[in-house]
């Protein structure tokens, strides 16, 4: 365990001095302990900066964040609370030629997983060619049958995506999830590179950075693209659940810098298949809506039925294609955890490529196979809930006790359908400065993925950090932060 | 304007006043007990409590001084505590990030986490005393930003009338339980037993200087009355406050394009304009409970009105 | 057979409601079996009516109300000729269990087996299955179907607002009471346990002596027999479905086809419904 334990030459107590991450695959440092020569730059600053200048410039985002409201909402038994989220100085690096991979590789997920959403709600070929069991798809929660038939605008299912993306402990690309969903954290993105470019203006002159804050704009023209009879210059509006919802600072703050307003269900009113704005001059047609509510809660006429957020009438006005939705109802069939594991044949199928990166090996209990190979190796294995979110409900083998196994398992085989299992995957690490001290912490990363006619990845996006030592959960609800992700110029 | 941002202006309107309101009610009446060994202090409680329109609870030692604070000023569960208010206009304030400027809500947020995590121990004078001196300044500075930042649109207009409504609401309210407590005093000068008195109730509203300047130190019910309810001059009066409210509505209906039906709102206006134009002389005479209470009816009848025009959210429910 | 139906719906609210937002299952399809004829919808307050065929190919229509109202008034007329449908017993008990057995990998035939909403087994439905095991017959999927269809009248009591329209299975497997809507979702579920594509119809039913309330809509099953088609059944009524049902949605249970369903505003949720369905026997044209 100490062989990439550093001991640097130099005698001044840097804060880098005893930083050691195991034999885990090290974003900034190799299995040497020498520094990776794209960190150079962060390292050599690093170096020459006291705790006390490192605390300072830490507080100070502290404090930015919590003025500015940057908060997010737990829920624990029914009780919830505000809480920041965790931002971590140091960044992390990712440079021009592995980002280029990974670009086209989640474009060409996103590609394929949107005409696998268009295959499935028409003629469903997949499910005729045997690819995927019919079954697979019809059990899952999220598949929405009122979509069947209906066609959306320029048949784009995914406006946005946030796929996420993990390296193990060689330093391999895979992706551990898709969110098609309302996918959230850019904000966090945004707010991370203004604290990133506070701390070391320096680093930014020195590093070609490229720049993520033009996201807003990019969101906003794929939104436009979707107005409904190429109407020119759409009412666009921000469905959120309220200021209530754990996101709603990210729904605030998109909606400002969109410059679009943030609605909730009460304002919207469906009058003859149109969607109106009610202002206090009366009604305002409504032509785009962005809507951070999940399908359940869209439509109560429609959906759940017990719902208050929503907007009665919703769904029908935009089936009659007289608004459109981003995105549309009916994607979280394709972020199935157990329709994940068919993502590399999706991509086979609709685009003959093969996938640019990798899925985690995953096991479905509904195989019997499968479920025998589960029971053998539940210590190696993460069992997850398939339409979970936020890391809630999984179990990790290797730190379970023998009861919570055996609970889990028999959930496993109660629902078989509501489960998978993949093997534990030891995230890449990367260095965090956290109680005054350089420390090594796991990572994962979500990109973000605007899906419009010209599909684009926002270059960065969101690193996620297992706060907790040894933790591989980076969710921010479990406890998790976060830090800015410098994607540098060719 | 959205109806529901209409709803937040109006309410963090509403509610930054209310906050405002009780931390001065609480300042001068910490002042007034420490200063004139006051002995009946519960009582005294008790007549704040009942102008904000609270029914302190019995048997919950809800006049014990130490309680009162812990209740009214820092549960943040108690929708009657100053905390809660500056936690709605937070939340309000949070939804109107587009309308109101970053600066603007940064500063109520800061107002939240000061009086959150300020906690309430043994009263030590000076200790409270700095804390109600930073709450205004902080308060001092949100209205100030407010007046200097925000576009002077229907938006501001609903943010006035929230305030208005709310000042009207709890002077009427202050002015009906203090004249009630002291009515044979009306006509003549103050008793020097009660100087401390009059001066606390001038001082809750922010007047007692103003009043210094037009009156001198002559105080007497009916020019204090003058000055609370008929001033045309000065902001703190109830006349003040509908003529605010007048033009904040005149502002709503001049920047819509097809303006609601607002003949009720007119009337109700009209109403509250006829009793605080009339003047401190005809008071003196009337049924000075009756009047004050008019003033409040009044008032929960044209904001309903304002309400019912351009912001109610019906309840919705299934059927099948 | 000729059919004249009148089938009138009132809310009446308790206080007046600001708006409301109503989708109606009131249409039936007009088809080689089922031809219709004057079909006639009218809402008061009048507003303009939108319409569109659901994913199971229900017509469904939807409007909204923005006048403040006391009540809301859905009245349908329209005639129905009814074609009677040559059942050929002989060919539907030739169809073998397995036969059957690759249904379920067949997309438009997965939604008929799975288990829906109101429509899944409880422990109460598999004794009521082990009750009935000396009275069915499997000898094929069709002598099954007929026979469960022939047990409901000895095991039930039909019994009117024993239940109501929100009611899962388990309540009338316990009473052993039910309605016509309880009776469907009973057998449906037996069926598709047994791997028989079934699906709820919502409809009327011309009546001279059968049980049905005599002034709501009826219900009952189909199920699927490969190279067959759907064959209507009415466990109410131990029937097979011929000329006296005039169809008017299908789904994988109630939940699927309510007549009318909506959400309404108001400062009082509280009101009442009535409804109030005819079926004449009307002179051949």
């Amino acid at each position: 365990m100490t062989r990439a334990s550093l001991s640097l030459i130099n005698d001044t107590p840097s804060i880098l001095h005893r930083y050691s991450f195991g034999d885990n695959f090290d974003e900034m440092f190799d299995h040497h302990a020498n520094p990776r020569e794209l960190f150079l730059g962060v390292y050599q600053l690093l170096n020459s900066l006291t705790k006390q200048q490192l605390n300072i410039r830490q507080k100070a985002s502290d404090l930015s964040f919590l003025n500015q409201g940057i908060t997010f909402t737990v829920y624990h038994n029914s009780e919830s609370s505000e809480h920041i989220f965790p931002y971590d100085l140091i960044p992390r690096l990712i440079d021009a030629q592995q980002w280029r991979i990974l670009e086209a590789g989640l474009i060409q997920r996103t590609l394929a997983l949107n005409l696998f959403l268009h295959d499935i709600y028409h003629e469903a070929h997949i499910l005729r060619d045997k690819v995927i069991p019919v079954e697979l798809v019809y059990t899952c929660k999220h598949f929405r049958r009122e979509m069947i038939g209906i066609n959306v605008p320029n048949k784009q299912y995914i406006t946005l995506a946030g796929i996420d993306i993990i390296r193990d402990h060689h330093g391999k690309w895979f992706v551990l999830e898709d969110n098609l969903r309302v996918p959230s954290g850019a904000s966090y993105v945004l707010s991370n590179r203004e604290a990133s470019q506070r701390a070391f203006p320096s680093l930014f002159n020195q590093y070609g950075i490229r720049s993520v804050n033009h996201y807003p704009q990019l969101l906003l023209n794929a939104l436009k693209e979707l107005a409904p009879h190429g109407k020119q210059d759409p009412m666009i509006v921000l469905l959120s659940p309220g200021a209530y919802n754990s996101a709603y600072y990210e729904h605030s703050f998109l909606g400002a810098q969109m410059g679009v307003p943030i609605v909730e269900g009460r304002d919207l009113i469906v009058h003859d298949n149109h969607v109106f704005l009610r202002t206090t001059q009366g009604l305002q047609p409504v032509d785009v809506i962005y809507r951070r509510l999940d399908d359940d809660f869209l439509d109560p006429l429609i959906f759940q039925s017990d719902s208050l957020l929503g907007v009665p009438g919703l769904f029908n006005a935009f089936q009659a294609g007289n608004v459109a939705l981003a995105n549309v109802p009916g994607t979280g069939v394709a972020d199935d955890k157990a329709i994940y594991s068919f993502v590399p044949a999706i991509i086979r199928y609709y685009l003959q490529q093969e996938p640019l990166i990798d899925n985690v090996t995953t096991y479905l209990p509904e195989n019997p196979e499968h479920l025998d190979f589960i029971k053998e190796n539940i210590d190696q294995l993460v069992i997850k809930p398939v339409g979970g979110a936020g890391g809630y409900g999984l179990l990790i083998g290797s730190q379970a006790s023998d009861t919570e196994k055996q609970v889990c398992l028999e959930q496993v085989i109660k629902n078989p359908r509501n489960y998978i299992a993949q093997p534990i995957i030891r995230l890449s690490t990367s260095p965090c400065y956290i109680d005054s001290r350089l420390v090594s912490r796991h990572v994962d990363l979500r990109p973000f993925v605007v899906f419009g006619k010209k599909p684009t990845v926002l270059p960065g996006g969101l690193t996620r950090v297992a706060l907790k030592e040894g933790s591989l959960v980076v969710n921010s609800s479990q406890g998790g932060g976060s830090k800015d992700t410098w994607v540098l110029t060719g | 304007m959205l109806c529901s941002l209409a709803d937040n202006l109006f309410w963090l309107g509403r509610y930054l006043k209310r906050a405002d309101h009780m931390i001065r009610l609480f300042e001068v009446n910490l002042e007034i007990m420490t200063n004139s060994n006051y002995h009946l202090t519960e009582y005294r409680w008790w007549l704040m409590l009942t102008s904000l329109g609270i029914v302190p609870q019995p048997n919950k030692s809800s006049t014990r001084e130490d309680e009162i604070f812990k209740l009214y000023l820092f549960d943040e569960k108690n929708y009657q505590s100053a905390l809660y208010c500056i936690a709605q206009a937070r939340m309000n304030a949070r939804q109107l990030r587009s309308i109101i400027s970053s600066e603007i809500f940064e500063r109520i947020n800061e107002l939240f986490l000061a009086v959150k995590s300020a906690t309430p121990q043994e009263d030590q004078d000076s200790r409270w005393h700095d804390f109600f001196k930073k709450t205004k300044s902080q308060l001092n500075l949100i209205q100030g930003s407010t007046q200097e930042v925000m576009l002077r649109d229907d938006g501001w207009a609903f943010l006035q009338l929230g305030k208005y409504l709310e000042h009207l609401g709890s002077v009427a309210s202050l002015l009906n339980v203090f004249f009630s407590d002291y009515q044979d005093q009306v006509g003549s000068q103050v008793k020097p037993s009660d100087y401390i008195e009059w001066v606390g109730l001038l001082k809750s509203v922010s007047a007692f200087e103003s009043y210094l300047k037009v009156h001198t130190n002559n105080l007497k019910p009916e020019l204090i009355v003058d000055l609370l309810v008929f001033s045309q001059v000065f902001p703190q009066s109830i006349r003040y406050s509908v003529d605010k409210i007048f033009s904040a509505l005149k502002k709503i209906k001049e920047c819509s394009k097809q303006p609601m039906q607002d003949q009720e709102i007119h009337e109700a206006l009209h109403g509250l304009e006829v009793v605080s134009k009339s003047g401190g002389e005809e008071f003196i005479h009337s049924n000075r409970g009756v009047y004050f209470n008019e003033i409040q009816r009044k008032c929960i009848h044209l904001n309903n009105l304002i309400y019912k025009t351009y912001i109610e959210f019906p309840n919705s429910y299934f059927v099948n | 057979m000729h059919y004249a139906i009148s089938h009138e719906t009132v809310y009446q609210y308790h206080k007046p409601i600001k708006r409301c937002v109503m989708e109606l299952r009131m249409q039936p399809s007009d088809n080689h079996t089922q031809a219709i004829y004057g079909y006639h919808l009218d809402v008061s307050p009048a507003v303009p009516l939108f319409s569109y065929m659901d994913w199971l190919g229900n017509r469904v229509l939807h409007f909204n109300c923005r006048e403040e109202t006391n009540a809301l008034r859905i009245k349908v007329q329209f005639d129905a000729e009814i074609t009677e449908g040559l059942l050929d017993e002989s060919s539907l008990s030739r169809q073998s269990w397995s036969s059957f057995e690759s249904l379920k990998n067949s997309r438009d035939m997965i939604d008929w087996l799975l288990p829906s909403h109101y429509c899944s087994s409880v422990p109460e439905l598999v004794a009521f299955e082990r009750d009935i095991a000396g009275e069915t017959e499997a000898r094929s999927p069709w002598h099954y179907v007929r026979s469960v269809n022939q047990t409901f009248k000895k095991h039930f009591t039909y019994a009117p607002k024993s239940t109501n329209v929100h009611s899962g299975i388990q309540e009338a497997l316990v009473s052993r009471m039910g309605v016509c809507q309880d009776f469907s979702h009973i057998m449906i579920t037996l069926f598709r346990k047994k791997g028989i594509p079934a699906r709820y119809v919502s409809g009327y039913l011309f009546h001279n002596q059968d049980v049905s309330a005599p002034d709501a809509s009826h219900a009952w099953v189909e199920v699927y027999i490969p190279g067959q088609g759907w064959v209507g059944l009415d466990p109410t009524n131990d029937l097979v479905v011929q000329q006296r049902h005039i169809k008017i949605a299908i789904g994988r249970d109630y939940k699927d086809v309510p007549p009318s369903k909506g959400v309404f505003f108001g400062d009082d949720c509280q009101h009442d419904l009535s409804v109030a369905v005819s079926v004449q026997q009307a002179q051949n044209q």
